[in-house]
């Protein structure tokens, strides 16, 4: 639990350290750091300083063309899921009061999947350009289900929340390997869709998915104070005269779009949402104000370092970003975990 | 709730944004085999999800699948980029001895998009069941044309390859070489009838993809039973109708199944790591009381080239070895001599 | 539990023997229907003699080389699966415990999976000790994250660094697949869970671990009753808890990962059976749950098997499908009425 001491004594602890904004500002530049490493790695290798001309123009057709149609949008992708995967992380993990909370395990992810799914194998001659509203819709549903089977007696209590979400994901699962076993050919679309690629992004895909986070995540910024009452306890939280359930379930909603939004565009990409924040914790405190924007730059250097490792560990071969994430950040989450607070 | 509803607004804007934007499923074009009087300039290629305008001779071809390779070199077009899987060895050694140095463009399931700009293609071949998803993507590149590869039975796959020649601008070519083949399969029929002493062969075969986890058998609408059909070899009757997509080609059966069906012949492609069902089954006594054991008519055959491959030559090595194997005669699949048109 | 009148210590226990012999004839009944399914139509008089000995003739060998093993395979895996989840759900506090939670069923599948995919010549060494390995390194990861930050571990915490585990495994052994494997649609199958292509040398390969699980299930009872009063009570009385716990958990993973060895993944076999046991008998004394939960589980996967095999007469249909919805279901159903400490 995310007790008001918790937050005092971490802050106070870096009485001697950079305060939270710098770190911040340091994280973002990371980001922007990393972006620029990073670009121009992949099958075809443009080499640094050729690599930031090309982003303006200048250097071979060639160079250009792939810096702009296709490693940029990458990039801005990672920006854009990266912040809304580790936003709503954040806010998972504040409002169910548990560090091990995260969009994954609401159903929603899980929900998108079977949704893709669905749409691929059992309506194949949809057009694919569905494919993201279906991952939308099924994420959205599932956490009606979530919600609507964790409510009880006008309150849903985070235990309940984590439970029925857990039980929810593996009902989803085990649908969706049914239908996977019953359409067999189709596994192999499914499947990378399954394990999160920002493989074939492009930028009309940049632009919708811009919208939906400038809209949502100063949305949950602005809940920013609200969410720091919250992770004290409800009955504090009553106490000091936040309206606890209502705002429970704004910010699981906002959390849920922006999971939704960003799963349907990058595929099933786990652990971004779990993760993030803890780093971002460690990095910068608990108040939410400065929290939440340390965790989007955390999700983006995430997906920055997964994607550009995926593209360059073995060309032509891509390596999903779904996957680098999980294994390089499984060790690195032991790692972290075992030292102490 | 202000903001709710304008996140609730914006959701719906996007939906109709969306779907006004007129991205509809792609429409199958009906087959048109005609090579026309001049087709050496502007020429409108028919594939199945959509069509395409091309003009003049198409030099740098990128072919994301095994069985366009195949097509592509029988008339002397040698593709310049790849999706071999990262693996040359994969492309049967018939199809790669006619092979120009190419480039790999990494995985048939997820091509690497930056590669394929990269080779400057005027031409992309993908699969219409596959590449559904980054069709879009493709064609941003370069025309692209969509064929049936992986969902396909033998004559629907000679049509993909008159499309492919008239993409090529080799249409004459490739309506000569299928002549070719015509001729050769009749060879082959002529040869089972002759082994048959006239009555042509009454026996079943079965065409089973063998793992260490599943018995998975190919019915009468996959590629390898239709093409041993057309000549003459019937395949088993094995044909399961499912719930939700008659379709669907390939089902898994137990060993029990497989004693009820009792084919006549039987066809393994094995897929490592071994040991396989397969040679975990032929050991046991059971196994001993299949017909098709106790007549010694099992045949183990190369997964590769027969599950895989699916090309012209692939057809044709395919059946030589088929006849070889079944009566012992060896039918050459030299290409004989066809009035040049 | 020691102050309540002999005569209704007298009656649960005339209950748990009823349930007993209740659970013992619905596994029976699931036996002889199992093996009386097939393709092939046989006789009653075939059935009997094919599950006695080999025999000669094809329909007696087609009953004792396929059908008995599968029959039963689904036992003696229901059956380790169940008593794994009980013992989990002592082991953690939690009532919605079971393998799966604890991640070790989809690390162990990992692991298998790996091996068949990337080191072929690995796929040689017994899928059991890879299935061992890679369970045990998921529930060494689960208990590691779920101890993390202050409060230590609780029911909450464990059951999501379970699922986290599970779901990270399940990305890795999909990734895997769509970049070495390209024969994703053949694994799939397996990933599911199933005894369809059960054969005599799973059973010997399995059986000498499930029966050193279940002994030692059986003789940590005692110690499990002690751990279910809570850490303080049981040291109280004389348990050696840290003990006790950590040969609960290689039992658990014992167990557990040699079932998964031989039918694959199935997901909530281990939390539906032990749960149906503590309602129906109202016992929470292990010496009466862990073997009527090794009845239930098997009793549960016969007919699941059965279920599965007439969802499509022509296809097969692993018994897993089957299982998971019921169990998500069951989970949702619990998760709704436990009051489970955050």
């Amino acid at each position: 639990m995310i007790t008001a001491s918790a937050v005092t004594s971490s802050v106070a602890t870096r009485k001697h350290a950079p305060p939270p904004s710098v770190r911040l500002g340091a994280l973002a530049l990371a980001c922007i750091a990393v972006a620029l490493a990073t670009l121009g790695v992949g099958a075809v290798r443009v080499e640094q300083p050729r690599a930031i001309e090309a982003l303006f123009g200048h250097g071979t057709i060639d160079q250009v063309r792939i810096i702009r149609d296709y490693e940029l949008p990458r990039i801005l992708m990672a920006f854009l899921v990266g912040t809304g995967l580790a936003v709503s992380g954040t806010v998972c993990q504040s409002v169910l009061r548990n560090p091990l909370a995260a969009p994954d395990i609401l159903g929603v992810v899980k929900g998108a999947a079977l949704g893709v799914v669905f749409l691929l194998l059992v309506y194949p001659t949809a057009a694919v350009s569905y494919l993201p509203l279906a991952a939308f819709v099924g994420g959205l549903f599932a956490w009606a289900v979530v919600y609507l089977c964790a409510y009880r007696r006008g309150v849903t209590t985070p235990a309940r929340l984590v439970l029925v979400g857990v039980a929810v994901t593996a009902l989803c699962e085990s649908i969706i390997r049914y239908v996977l076993i019953d359409q067999s050919q189709g596994i192999g679309t499914a499947l990378v869709w399954l394990t999160g690629s920002l493989a074939a992004t492009d930028m009309s895909r940049v632009w919708e998915t811009s919208l939906w986070v400038a809209v949502i995540v100063p949305l949950v910024v602005a809940c920013a104070s609200r969410l720091d009452v919250i992770g004290l306890g409800d009955d504090l939280a009553h106490g000091l005269g936040v309206a606890v359930e209502r705002t429970r379930w704004f910010t699981l909603l906002l959390a849920v779009l922006l999971a939704s939004a960003c799963v349907a565009v990058a595929g099933s990409m786990l652990f971004v949402g779990l993760i993030a924040p803890h780093i971002a914790r460690r990095f910068v405190g608990s108040r939410h104000a400065v929290l939440l924007p340390a965790a989007a730059a955390v999700g983006t250097l995430m997906l920055l370092v997964a994607d550009g490792v995926g593209r360059g560990a073995d060309p032509p071969v891509e390596l999903p970003a779904g996957m680098v994430t999980v294994a390089i950040g499984v060790p690195y989450f032991v790692y972290v975990l075992s030292r102490p607070l | 709730m202000k903001a709710l509803v304008v996140v609730l607004a914006s959701f719906t804007v996007t939906l109709a944004v969306g779907a006004a934007t007129g991205r509809s499923a792609p429409r199958a074009v009906p087959f048109d085999p005609s090579c026309g009087p001049s087709r050496t300039t502007t020429r409108t290629v028919n594939g199945t999800l959509g069509s395409v305008e091309l003009h003049g001779t198409t030099k740098r071809i990128v072919a994301l699948e095994f069985s366009f390779v195949d097509d592509l070199v029988q008339v002397g077009v040698s593709p310049i980029g790849i999706a071999d899987d990262h693996d040359p060895s994969r492309i049967i050694p018939e199809v790669r001895a006619k092979l120009k140095p190419y480039t790999s463009v990494g995985l048939r399931q997820s091509p690497n998009l930056e590669t394929i700009a990269s080779l400057h293609p005027d031409l992309i071949v993908a699969d219409a069941t596959r590449h559904v998803d980054i069709f879009r993507q493709l064609q941003a590149i370069a025309p692209t044309i969509a064929l049936d590869s992986l969902k396909d039975a033998y004559l629907p796959s000679r049509h993909a390859a008159v499309v492919l020649g008239q993409a090529v601008n080799k249409c004459g070519g490739m309506v000569r070489r299928l002549k070719q083949d015509n001729i050769i399969m009749k060879r082959m029929r002529a040869a089972v009838m002759h082994a048959t002493h006239g009555a042509g062969e009454k026996r079943q075969a079965m065409f089973a993809v063998v793992t260490a986890q599943v018995w998975n058998v190919h019915s009468s609408l996959e590629y390898a039973p239709s093409l041993l059909a057309n000549i003459g070899i019937p395949s088993a009757n094995v044909r399961a109708p499912n719930r939700s997509n008659v379709e669907n080609p390939y089902f898994v059966m137990s060993e029990e199944d497989l004693l009820n069906n009792n084919p006549d012949i039987l066809l393994v492609a094995q897929s490592p790591p071994l040991p396989t069902l397969f040679g975990l089954w032929s050991k046991d006594p059971l196994f001993q009381t299949l017909t098709a054991a106790r007549l010694k008519r099992i045949y183990v055959v190369n997964q590769n080239l027969w599950s895989r491959s699916r090309g012209l030559e692939a057809g044709e090595t395919i059946c030589e070895q088929a006849v070889h194997l079944l009566y012992g005669i060896y039918v050459p699949i030299t290409l004989p001599h066809v009035n040049g048109s | 539990m020691a102050t309540v009148a002999p005569s209704a210590g007298l009656t649960r226990r005339r209950r748990a023997w009823a349930v007993f012999i209740g659970f013992a004839a619905l596994a029976i009944g699931g036996f002889v229907w199992s093996v009386s399914i097939g393709p092939e139509h046989i006789g009653a008089w075939t059935l009997l003699k094919g599950t006695l000995a080999q025999g000669h003739d094809t329909k007696q060998l087609i009953v004792h080389l396929i059908r008995l093993p599968r029959a039963l395979l689904a036992v003696l895996a229901g059956g380790a699966l169940a008593v794994a989840g009980a013992m989990t759900q002592t082991l953690t506090g939690n009532p919605l415990g079971s393998p799966e939670i604890l991640g070790v069923t989809s690390g162990a599948a990992l692991f298998v999976a790996l091996a068949s995919v990337i080191v072929p010549s690995l796929a040689g060494v017994d899928t059991i000790f890879l299935s061992i390995a890679g369970g045990s390194l998921a529930a060494v990861l689960v208990f590691g994250i779920a101890r993390f930050a202050r409060g230590g571990i609780s029911p909450i915490r464990l059951t999501l660094a379970g699922i986290t585990i599970s779901l990270l495994a399940l990305a890795l052994l999909q990734g895997i697949l769509i970049v070495f494997s390209q024969d994703a649609e053949l694994f799939f199958f397996w990933l599911v869970g199933g005894v369809t292509y059960a054969s005599w040398r799973d059973i010997h390969t399995v059986y000498p671990w499930l029966l050193a699980g279940l002994a030692l299930a059986m003789l940590l009872a005692r110690s499990l009753n002690g751990l279910a009063l809570g850490d303080e009570v049981a040291r109280g009385l004389g348990y050696n808890v840290g003990r006790a716990r950590w040969l609960s958990g290689v039992c658990v993973v014992l167990l557990a990962c040699a079932a998964v060895g031989v039918v694959g993944p199935v997901a909530f076999l281990g939390l539906i059976a032990p749960h149906i046991v503590r309602r129906v008998t109202g016992s929470h004394n292990h010496f009466v749950v862990l073997p009527l939960s090794m009845m239930a589980g098997s009793a549960l996967l016969l007919y699941a098997d059965i279920a599965a095999r007439h969802l499509d007469r022509h296809a097969e249909i692993p018994a897993g499908v089957v299982v998971a919805p019921l169990g998500a279901l069951v989970f949702i159903y619990l998760a709704r009425r436990e009051k489970v400490a955050i």
